[in-house]
């Protein structure tokens, strides 16, 4: 029978007992004798347990029953040889009841963040965006901007706007064509900067700006009136604020889920990404719709925002149907379907601007 | 097998151990008990490393066993009088505590985090136009600055909470010679203090933290036991000037030597400083950057290792077990100094792979400019451009690469060499108190150290 001299600690003192540990093939327990050769203990091979990832030579045992005090610590030539009969791996120590506690948290813990990134906090971003008033966001929108200026541009002197008088009139001219009665209070204002992007974007408080790019790119100004009506539909339906508030109420929360430096990080942003972009998704149709709705009361032709989404994936291709559930827009050709299909073949449209006016909007930055 | 190991097989009874670890009164005690950290620290870096990939390949849920598994490994690895400590602390009752901490938590930061943004607005949008331009609140990222603050601040009692709860567990879940370590219930009354004395740090720019650290030492400390055996933490407020003076002294000389020589070089390099150096010359800015950083990193690294290893030779010479001094320590700082300094060169040579690896990316990926380029992509500007999203991910892949290896490598070669230095320069002296300690009852922490992990500082070991 294989046996081996172990230290014993009994887990009442700290006091280590020198022992004897007797085992054998036939046996179904570790006999434990003390330094007299008395009998100590006999413990169930089956319920011994050993842990992993030890650095000391040996190991050190104990029974599976949790908070069993005793210890005994073997040599790793002796335990090599034992635990090819405790079987260690034979019966799991984790109960039933334990496993459903375990379940029952964590899904309380994915229902409380879902519940606060997809219900709570939107509504409070939604609630919270109403108390800001028009001139508050104004402020807040020329931060914004000059943020946007110094990313783009190096600087945040206002020296990429393009000031021309006679395009500046056109554009103005086509803001008051398409915006509602009712700006909700928003001090409604374009402008053109000098960058060669196929972009526009709405600033807090009323303050739509457009890139040079976009202009330049657009064939008709039916175009331009399309983008136009859409950014005035993201300033009244406060969308900017919106979004500003839900991504700081979610961007913790989603962070506590995935947490630590590295490999968590990652996969937060990505979450913070998907959460946000279907958020933004919805916003974008929202703005889509409000710009067609626009056009068609002025009697502005709507295929126009579905070409300048034609000219998008020509110059891009479709980034956003390739993206699919991380687009923070809709796929392309898809508004660019909806905005065709509210084309009417019998109604006459009209231009808002005359060709000299549409000619020196065009000519802004030059 | 070697006489060595022999000595560790028999769970510490061979030869040197045998008069101390046996009941028998007659036999001789040796006066002290060694300390011994035989952790091998390339199984300690595999180890962060593996774990860390499959944490990342489960989305984070495996982090709760790879802590596990890690700090099983280095509590083994650390033994008094030949027996090793034992961590039976589990992946799944981590797993468990940080759902509860998440339920709680995700409820107080998004209402927290949404009130602050939406305050900080209000507060912004009050500003006159006319005056707006000229306010510092107005200037881009202070603001962010702002926002970022008033988080922390409302996270600070939070986290100091989490700190207690997280040190309480990891001591009830340790234990030598079957007998467990205990931490009192007192996670309130050390937030407060905690959070406190933290905000003085931060208000002092950190000259307040020898202060901080001795008392936050004694109140920890002074309510840690080993069965029913209580240690003590002795020292004044002072006692942990002398070891992070030179902490102080070496920063100050690493900002001014390092501003200055960024200076030196951004004139070589144009008239005005950063930007235009940036902006120009991208590419060999950061380059002269990143060396006059590696040629200067020595200072804040000996500083750093003389708050280490003579803060912890003052705090261990001022413990006490049961009343009467416990070990007496030695370490020398110049030691600690050098496994810093060979950690930081490891670190270096990653960060040199790494841009290698964007660089060969650009390559094939054909871009003119690699780091306008790449910082572009993974600025999201490029990522319009359907083509170049592979790009994104090879680039995202290799950073998460890169941030995982230098944490690994800084706790496998700093931390770990350094923690078996000071442990082996390290003599415990109350022998005869600690073998006869009794056993206490076990603590139920049910939320394990969740709350820590979740507010993301439970990393490490």
């Amino acid at each position: 029978m294989p046996s081996c001299r172990a230290t014993f600690f009994d887990g009442v003192t700290a006091t280590p007992r020198s022992i004897h540990i007797v085992w054998s093939d036939g046996q179904n327990a570790l006999q434990l004798f003390d330094a007299d050769g008395r009998p100590l203990a006999s413990w169930p091979l089956n319920q011994i347990r050993s842990q992993k990832d030890l650095n000391q030579g040996g190991a050190v045992l104990r029974l599976s029953a949790e908070e069993a005090p005793e210890r005994i610590s073997i040599g790793t030539l002796d335990w090599d040889d034992l635990a090819r009969l405790c079987k260690l791996h034979a019966s799991n120590d984790i109960s039933a009841k334990q496993k459903r506690r375990v379940g029952i948290w964590a899904v309380f813990a994915l229902g409380s963040v879902a519940a606060m990134v997809f219900a709570i906090v939107p509504a409070l971003a939604v609630a919270l965006a109403a108390f800001i008033s028009p001139e508050r966001e104004a402020g807040i929108g020329r931060m914004v901007e000059r943020q946007v200026e110094f990313l783009l541009n190096g600087s945040s002197d206002g020296e990429w706007i393009c000031r021309d008088a006679a395009g500046q009139a056109a554009f103005d001219k086509m803001l008051r064509a398409l915006a509602p009665e009712n700006t909700q209070g928003y001090d409604l204002r374009v402008q053109v900067v000098d960058v060669d992007e196929l972009n526009a974007f709405a600033l807090p408080g009323g303050q739509l700006t457009f890139f040079d790019g976009l202009i330049q790119n657009a064939t008709t100004q039916e175009q331009i009136a399309g983008v136009l009506a859409h950014e005035i539909a993201h300033v009244i339906e406060r969308h900017p604020m919106e979004s500003v508030l839900r991504a700081a109420g979610s961007a913790g929360v989603i962070s506590l889920l995935f947490g630590d430096a590295t490999g968590g990080t990652v996969a937060a942003i990505v979450a913070q990404q998907l959460v946000n972009a279907s958020h933004s998704r919805l916003a974008e149709t929202q703005a889509d719709d409000f710009a067609i709705h626009a056009m068609k009361r002025v009697s502005v032709n709507p295929a126009g925002l579905a070409d300048f989404f034609d000219s998008l994936t020509d110059e891009y291709g479709d980034a956003a149907a390739a993206d699919g559930w991380a687009s923070s827009h809709p796929p392309t050709q898809k508004r660019a379907e909806t905005a065709r299909s509210a084309f009417n073949p019998n109604e006459t449209y009209v231009d808002i601007l005359t060709s000299a006016e549409w000619a020196a909007l065009k000519n802004m930055c030059n | 097998m070697t006489a060595e190991n022999t000595s560790v097989a028999q769970g510490g009874l061979a030869a040197k151990d045998v008069g101390f670890a046996t009941n028998d009164a007659a036999a001789e005690r040796p006066a002290t008990l060694e300390l011994e950290f035989s952790g091998n620290r390339l199984r300690v870096f595999w180890l962060l490393i593996w774990t860390a990939v499959v944490t990342v390949a489960t989305l984070g849920i495996y982090r709760f066993w790879a802590r596990s598994r890690v700090r099983r490994y280095i509590w083994s690895s650390a033994s008094a009088g030949g027996q090793g400590l034992e961590y039976n602390g589990t992946g799944l009752e981590k797993f468990m505590g940080f759902s509860i901490a998440v339920v709680i938590l995700a409820v107080y930061l998004a209402i927290a985090q949404i009130l602050v943004t939406f305050v900080g607005f209000s507060l912004l949008g009050q500003f006159d136009p006319a005056q707006s331009d000229t306010s510092v609140v107005n200037e881009p990222g202070v603001f962010d600055l702002m926002i970022w603050g008033s988080t922390f601040l409302l996270l600070l009692p939070a986290i100091t909470f989490a700190q207690y709860r997280a040190a309480r567990y990891t001591a009830a879940r340790t234990r030598w010679r079957g007998i467990r370590f205990a931490m009192d219930a007192a996670a309130k009354s050390y937030m407060w203090r905690a959070s406190l004395l933290w905000l003085l740090t931060i208000l002092t720019l950190g000259l307040f933290y020898p202060i901080q650290k001795i008392w936050l030492e004694k109140f920890r400390i002074n309510r840690l036991s080993f069965g029913q055996s209580r240690f003590e933490q002795t020292g004044r407020w002072h006692l942990l000037i002398r070891p992070f003076l030179p902490m102080v002294i070496c920063m100050v000389m690493f900002f001014s030597l390092f501003v200055t020589a960024i200076n030196t070089i951004a004139e070589y390099f144009g008239p005005s400083l950063f930007l235009e150096g940036l902006e120009e010359n991208s590419n060999q800015f950061a380059a002269y950057m990143g060396l006059t950083f590696l040629a200067l990193c020595f200072l804040p690294l000996f500083g750093m290792a003389h708050a280490r290893a003579h803060g912890f030779r003052r705090l261990v010479n001022a413990r006490l077990f049961n009343g009467a001094e416990i070990a007496v320590c030695t370490a020398r700082v110049w030691r600690v100094f050098g496994y810093y300094l060979a950690a930081t060169m490891v670190c270096a040579v990653v960060i040199v792979a790494f841009l290698a690896g964007i660089a060969i990316l650009a390559e094939v990926a054909g871009f003119e400019d690699i780091g306008e380029r790449f910082f572009e992509i993974v600025g999201g500007e490029g990522a319009r451009e359907v083509t170049s999203r592979w790009v994104f991910f090879a680039a995202s892949l290799l950073y998460l690469l890169m941030l995982l290896l230098i944490s690994a490598a800084w706790t496998a070669f700093a931390q770990v060499p350094t923690l078996a230095y000071l442990l082996r320069s390290t003599k415990v002296l109350q022998v005869t108190n600690l073998a006869d300690t009794q056993q206490r009852t076990g603590d139920q922490i049910v939320d394990a150290d969740g709350m820590a992990d979740a507010l993301d500082f439970g990393g490490g070991f």
